[in-house]
């Protein structure tokens, strides 16, 4: 029987997607901030 | 004043899509694992930023190269930004491996060779921005940092084959190696495929609006100045 490793699954892709978006979203902070 | 081009605006709908379905792709299209169990779906994605990460280590190398024989400063543009997102796919590779070797290991972190590696392969990149910051004029900056990049690029395929140099308990996924080889089924191996082509994509889209920003943090410094 596969280990109970859900938690863990959500928490890694969590964090994958969470610091992809969270770079996306300064690249686009940054771009604005500068044309201004 | 540059205007998006649309092509840019295309990689962007590209990427969000494709990363969206490889998403769902790994979620209910992969089998779970008999031993390891769904954490082991962390792997296609955690695989996929290590490569997206060592590439942009080697497109900044070739920015450098770029800089060094033509002095023209959109290398030295192309090298900052790719210097950039590598750290970035590079960070996101170290957290999930840490989240997978949790349950697996037992443990967090451990010195084995390719942690090691990745660790130092990171830092190193991470010093480049030090570098830059502690010097005064653009051309110095630029002129440093493309030497600074040629030389750390051999730290790429030092990780990559540290599994393959030194013992290690890091899983091999591309067969040869010293550690212990994960054998993927039909349906990993399209997952994991797709994983390194959304990854790519994603990569390219990072670094052409990094570049973008550079382009402009340089015509703003040239106003000032």
């Amino acid at each position: 029987m596969p280990a109970n490793t859900l938690t863990e699954m959500i928490m890694g892709l969590g964090v994958i997607t969470g610091i992809l978006l969270l770079y996306a979203f300064s690249l686009a902070l940054r771009y604005r901030r500068t044309k201004r | 004043m540059h205007k998006k081009p649309p092509l840019l605006t295309l990689l962007d709908v590209l990427s969000a899509i494709s990363f969206t379905a490889a998403l769902a792709l790994i979620l209910f299209f992969t089998p779970t694992e008999l031993t390891m169990g769904p954490v082991q779906k962390v792997f296609y994605f955690h695989v996929a930023s290590a490569w997206a990460g060592m590439l942009s280590f080697i497109l900044a190398a070739a920015g450098g190269i770029g800089y060094l024989a033509t002095r023209k400063t959109r290398w030295d543009w192309l090298s900052l930004s790719a210097v950039e997102v590598g750290l970035v796919f590079g960070l996101i590779a170290i957290l999930s491996g840490m989240i997978w070797a949790r349950p697996i290991w037992n443990t967090w972190w451990v010195w084995d060779p390719r942690l090691t590696t990745t660790a130092i392969m990171e830092i190193i990149y991470l010093v480049y921005f030090l570098l830059r910051s502690s010097l005064d004029t653009p051309e110095t900056k630029a002129r440093l940092g493309a030497v600074y990049v040629i030389v750390s690029v051999i730290t790429v395929p030092l990780t990559f084959l540290s599994i393959r140099l030194f013992r290690t308990i890091h899983p091999v996924v591309i067969a040869g190696g010293g550690g212990s080889v994960f054998k993927m089924t039909p349906r990993m191996l399209l997952a994991f495929g797709i994983s390194l082509v959304v990854f790519t994509l994603i990569l390219a889209d990072f670094v052409c609006h990094r570049f973008r920003l550079a382009r402009l943090n340089s015509q703003e410094d040239e106003e000032v100045s």
